[in-house]
């Protein structure tokens, strides 16, 4: 065991019991996965990426890119979780992965011994013949090769939630400077949420041992703590990851349940936060950075900042003899902390010539022996057996089984940057610090370059109450309490040119100093392409610990500054998020809110088979007993309309009352023909543009009386059509008096059709007289009552092409209305038909919908033109007259019909001429809407085709290259039936 | 979606019921039989809020409450009034009162008010409406998108909010508010 006796903040009385392939350990409360395998000298614990070569844990939290399990099994199975922020629970069950047959003997380890073939860009250069093979073969095998964990193939069986925060400063990070930040913020009064992603408030406070105030750290944090939870304007989360930042929010992740082993009943597992912030203070602390040097990815490598961590924090000691490797004065302070807690440090190897009389007295009071001036340049063993320095010209093999090695310190300014801000290069810090920053960003501390322990509590405290004034409120940074620094001195060094064996940069991608000098030799000198060239930084790890050494090597072989070089930009999420989080409530079926028709539950007794039309939920058709495919169910209802009567509910469409003196000359301006002549009692049908002359919708409106009319819309487009309305009436328009309100809610609207639907809508009807062909001619529009005083408005309409009604009642009377016609046309043998049923019959009488109105075709395109009004301005009118718009040759709305009657027409084929190739060139057209009719007896389709209706008559072809047909068709007229419109007269 | 919902139909309301955990900090919602008008004002909305006085209202163009129970005008947009009564035949009371300064349109057959309330409501409306709602006093309203549903609220008074919304989304905003107070409860009373 390499848990050290004593020390530490986990809770020996508590044992977590665990598996790790399989196997079982022991760890403590306060572990996690990682702290408690190193605890128990497990040093294997991955297999990387490509090479699939032997890799340990190397960081301490959000960065790690070796420590990747399966964690769980089953459903809740999740691939790609970082050991290092995995809090350790009662039955955990982790599972390395990328490996074959086990994680001990991969076999695919032997891509190591190819490596010097499997370079930067190794799969274009090579792959590249024949063309077909990289999708059939090449790709497929190197994913199988080459990749990470296996998601859970089962749905997850765990609750997501998004919720929303609002505060007047969030505080990121409770490290010194956070919790200084807060307590300043908080005592003003300001709303303050304080965020960790960590499972424990303190940051780096948990895992140092500077004294504050002469006591602990962990004392400043559990006394701060006890304040900020006694002030009640003060939020505490912990295990939150502020993830990103947008417009007008910060997104954090909650992990509420992840550190169970399933999570409470009626809990979420996750919840995504939305974050409202006035202010905000960055103290998300800096992470340690890795050297380049041969085999500085074996077992047993750790940065010196996560050693210190395991070492205080965890109390263990992440090797039995261990060696530090950097450029810089708080790698010392690792060592130090090591070797006071037990532990064995073999050499410290600084590779600057000189250091700090006071830190070469520390090492030598500890007796330590310490190299200056020194390079390590290999290592050996499958996990680390030895090291390789060298110094002064000698070299000497040093055997030890634990490397901490450290270049400095990255400030995290991941979410500086998700405004666009450019992280600025700070050559005392050999560091980006913060750029330009989100509005109201404030960062502090480390994050913001400033490593000493006393400058992070002065900074959190000044940016806290800065960020609590700017906010509103009066506040002042409370005094800093004692503490002293340790030593931060650096001297920039990134990589050992002379090193022995593959020197990794980035861990996770398996990307090498090589692979960058090999980037930068056939020109992919720039940042943004190096990344793409070499995949650097593109790891779920997203380069936390390879962009800077990357950037150096980059830089040197270009022979500018890093400054010169640049650093490619952080975007959201800085840690990975669970897709479950972004979900939330929304998944299975209540991936959107599910609207229903007034009728829906009449049309679930009825049968009916449902799609979803938008967010309703529409009764597509209803099969009855004997029928054996949708087909014959559609077909059925078709002719049941055509010969006798049906009954649809087409509550879906947009209804918008529009009231006021002004209401006709509006239309006008909307509509593209005239609507201010139209008599009370009638309606008409509209097609109204967008600015740009382009169709946005069509409809019939009708006026019920002087100054009151009522519009109806498609189902897609009636919120667009009405929010139109209300932009039009607000801002082009203020000086006209329209009232105008989406009733689309307040009127249920059920359709009767056929040649019988007007003795059947007279059982209903308490005045029968008003429904008289005199009374309600076509396109006639009635307000009168139903059931017995149900107050309804009925339009003399019809999609299907036949003698048509529409019934209008208040939405909650709707399913009534339903019934009755049900109960009383089963004299009629009523038929409830479904939108499949209303959309052959649309086709056959060539009626457009969404399909043709798809945002692409002009009025005159879908044969409207002539009803485009000469005489009046109307939105859009300009714009149709674009030369574009009105080429002759413009793509017009005709009917398509096979020449063989047996051949079916699908919708999307392209129409092309006979004999030519299925090229774009050649493309004439395309099919929009197609369907096989029971009223004609064979295929028939709508679409539209170069030259439009002068082309009539002509033999094309319907060339579908998805389904791979060809099919010759006659360019007709779109009405296929009934195009005199008789029977809607009837 | 939380495990109890799954087996439940989208196409019906959920039944009556408590629903979640069951504890004393669950959150009580039921739904209130009121009848439903918007009022829209023309061109002179000042005109509009002299004849409300005229009926002893104060009335608000803006986000918040007027009125009553017995018929409480709440603020939709400018000179937009979602108005709302416990007692029949509102729509001409409105059109008398109002006409021809501003117009009437019933809603009463498409809208459904709900009342929440409990300890916990603050974090189930969190849950649901990207709003600071701890910022609203009584009778402050706004209208808002809560789990992609348009709807009105409003802050009844201290411990109660009410919430319209169209009915044909009715079923599907009792799931996204069972499913946001699943973990203190929800007593549905139907």
């Amino acid at each position: 065991m390499s848990r050290l006796d004593k020390g530490g903040l986990i809770d020996r009385a508590q044992t977590r019991r665990f598996t790790f392939d399989g196997e079982y350990f022991e760890g403590f409360q306060g572990d996690t996965l990682a702290s408690a395998l190193l605890a128990n000298n497990v040093k294997l614990v991955g297999r990387s990426f490509k090479y699939h070569r032997p890799r340990g844990i190397v960081g301490g939290a959000t960065e790690e890119p070796n420590g990747l399990v399966e964690l769980r099994s089953g459903a809740r199975r999740e691939p790609n979780t970082r050991m290092t922020t995995t809090e350790l629970y009662d039955g955990l069950e982790a599972f390395s992965q990328n490996r074959w047959p086990s994680l001990d003997f991969d076999v695919l380890a032997i891509n190591g011994l190819l490596s010097p073939f499997f370079g930067a860009a190794f799969y274009y250069k090579t792959f590249m013949w024949p063309k077909a093979a990289w999708e059939k073969f090449y790709e497929p095998a190197i994913r199988r090769a080459a990749g990470l964990g296996r998601a859970a193939l089962e749905a997850d069986p765990d609750a997501y939630e998004k919720s929303n925060a609002f505060c007047d400063v969030l505080v990121i990070g409770s490290g010194p400077a956070g919790l200084s930040a807060a307590l300043a913020a908080g005592r003003s009064g300001a709303r303050v949420i304080l965020a960790e992603e960590d499972f424990e408030f303190g940051g780096r406070l948990l895992s140092e041992r500077t004294p504050i105030n002469d006591a602990a750290p962990t004392e400043f944090v559990a006394k701060t703590l006890a304040e900020l939870r006694a002030l009640p304007n003060v939020r505490l989360m912990r295990r939150t990851s502020v993830v990103a930042i947008y417009d007008d929010c910060y997104a954090a992740v909650e992990r509420v349940g992840d550190h169970l082993r399933t999570p409470e009943k009626y809990k979420p597992r996750q919840i995504l936060w939305r974050i409202a912030a006035k202010r905000a203070v960055l103290a998300a602390g800096a992470l340690d950075r890795p050297i380049v040097f041969g085999g500085n990815d074996r077992p047993g490598v750790m940065l010196a900042a996560p050693v210190q961590s395991y070492v205080n924090r965890f109390a263990v000691a992440p090797a039995q003899r261990m060696a530090v490797f950097a450029n810089n004065d708080a790698a010392w302070t690792t060592a130090f902390d090591a070797h006071d807690s037990g532990a064995e440090i073999a050499m410290l190897i600084d590779t600057r010539d000189a250091v700090a009389p006071a830190l070469a007295e520390a090492a030598q009071k500890r007796n330590l022996r310490v190299i200056l001036g020194g390079e390590v340049f290999a290592t050996k063993g499958k996990c680390l057996e030895s090291i390789e320095i060298r110094a002064n010209g000698h070299t000497e093999r040093l055997a030890v089984d634990g490397l901490a090695m450290s270049s400095g310190f990255s400030p995290n300014v991941a979410l500086t940057c998700h405004h666009g801000g450019k992280p600025v290069w700070d050559e005392s810090l050999a560091a980006f610090v913060p750029g330009k920053c989100p509005p109201g960003l404030h960062v502090a501390g480390a994050a913001a370059g400033a490593y000493a322990l006393s400058d992070c509590l002065a900074q959190g405290a000044a940016k806290g109450a800065l960020a609590a004034t700017e906010a509103g409120f009066q506040a002042t940074a409370p005094d800093t309490p004692k503490t002293h620094d340790t030593p931060r001195a650096l001297k920039t060094f990134w990589h050992v040119e002379a090193s022995k064996g593959m020197a990794f940069v980035d861990f996770q991608n398996d990307v090498c100093a090589k692979d960058i000098v090999l980037a930068h030799q056939e020109g992919f000198v720039s940042v943004e392409h190096l990344k793409r060239y070499t995949t650097m930084g593109m790891a779920t790890d997203q380069g936390k610990l390879s962009n800077v050494p990357g950037l150096a090597i980059m830089a040197k072989q270009r022979g500018k500054t890093i400054a010169e070089t640049g650093t490619t930009m952080f975007r959201p999420p800085w840690s990975p998020v669970t897709l479950g989080a972004f979900a939330g409530h929304h998944r299975g079926k209540d991936f959107r809110p599910a609207r229903l028709t007034p009728t829906h539950a009449l049309a679930e007794e009825l049968g009916a088979v449902f799609t979803e039309a938008g967010p309703w939920l529409r009764a597509a058709y209803f099969p009855r007993q004997g029928e054996t495919d949708w087909k014959q169910s559609v077909d059925r209802e078709v002719r049941a309309v055509r010969e006798n009567v049906g009954v649809i509910d087409v509550s879906t469409f947009g209804k918008i009352e529009l009231q006021g003196p002004d209401v006709g000359k509006f239309l006008d301006r909307i509509y593209i023909n005239t609507f201010s002549t139209l008599p009370v009692g009638k309606a008409r049908y509209g097609v109204m543009l967008r600015e740009d002359g382009f169709v946005m919708d069509d409809g019939t409106t009708a006026r019920l009386s002087e100054d009151r009319w009522i519009m109806t819309t498609t189902t897609a487009n009636a919120a667009k059509v009405s929010q139109h309305l209300d932009f039009c009436l607000q801002v082009l328009w203020p000086d006209l008096d329209v009232r105008a309100v989406s009733v689309s809610e307040q009127w249920g609207q059920i359709a009767v059709a056929g040649p019988r639907s007007r003795g059947l809508i007279a059982q209903i009807v308490d005045d029968p007289a008003a429904i008289s062909n005199d009374s309600l001619p076509y396109m006639g529009a009635v307000e009168t009552s139903v059931l017995g005083g149900v107050k309804a408005r009925i339009f003399r309409l019809s999609f299907s092409g036949e003698l048509g009604f529409e019934i209008a009642v208040p939405a909650h009377e709707a399913e009534q209305l339903a019934r009755k016609l049900l109960e009383t046309g089963a004299e009629w043998d009523v038929t409830f038909y479904g939108l499949e049923a209303l959309a052959v019959m649309r086709i056959e009488k060539g009626h457009v919908s969404g399909p043709e109105l798809n945002g692409q075709t002009s009025a005159a395109d879908l044969g409207f033109g002539r009803m485009a009004s000469t005489k009046k301005d109307y939105i859009g009118a300009v714009m149709a007259r674009r030369p574009a718009l009105t080429d002759p040759e413009r793509m017009g709305f005709v009917g398509f019909k096979p020449v063989n009657p047996k051949e079916v027409l699908r919708a999307g084929a392209h129409v092309l001429a006979q004999g030519a190739a299925a090229t774009t060139a050649n493309d004439l057209g395309y099919l929009t809407s197609a369907t096989v009719s029971p009223t004609l007896g064979g295929a028939i389709a709508l679409g539209f085709i170069k030259g439009g209706a002068a082309r009539i008559g002509e033999i094309v072809r319907a060339w579908d290259g998805v389904r791979g047909t060809d099919i010759p068709v006659e360019i007709c007229a779109p009405a296929f039936y009934d195009p005199k419109g008789e029977r809607l007269h009837g | 979606m939380a495990d109890f919902l799954a087996a439940l139909p989208l196409g019906k309301p959920l039944p009556a019921g408590l629903y979640g955990a069951q504890n004393f900090e669950r959150v009580a919602l039921c739904r209130l039989p009121v009848d439903a008008c918007a009022l829209v004002a023309g061109r002179d909305v000042a005109a509009v809020i002299e004849k409300a006085k005229v009926l002893g209202v104060d009335l608000c163009d803006g986000p918040r409450r007027s009125g009553g129970d017995d018929c409480a005008l709440i603020g939709t947009g400018p000179g937009r009034w979602l108005v709302l009564s416990s007692a029949s035949g509102l729509a001409a009371r409105l059109e008398a009162a109002f006409a021809p300064e501003a117009s009437t349109f019933e809603q009463g057959g498409g809208l459904v008010v709900l009342e929440a309330s409990g300890p916990t409501l603050p974090a189930v409306l969190a849950k649901l409406v990207p709003l600071d709602l701890a910022t609203f006093a009584d009778d402050d309203a706004a209208t808002v998108t809560a789990a992609h549903i348009n709807l009105t609220l409003w802050r009844h008074d201290a411990t109660h909010w009410r919430f319209a919304l169209g009915r044909s989304y009715f079923a599907a905003f009792l799931r996204a508010f069972a499913c946001a107070a699943a973990e203190y409860g929800l007593d549905w009373a139907g």
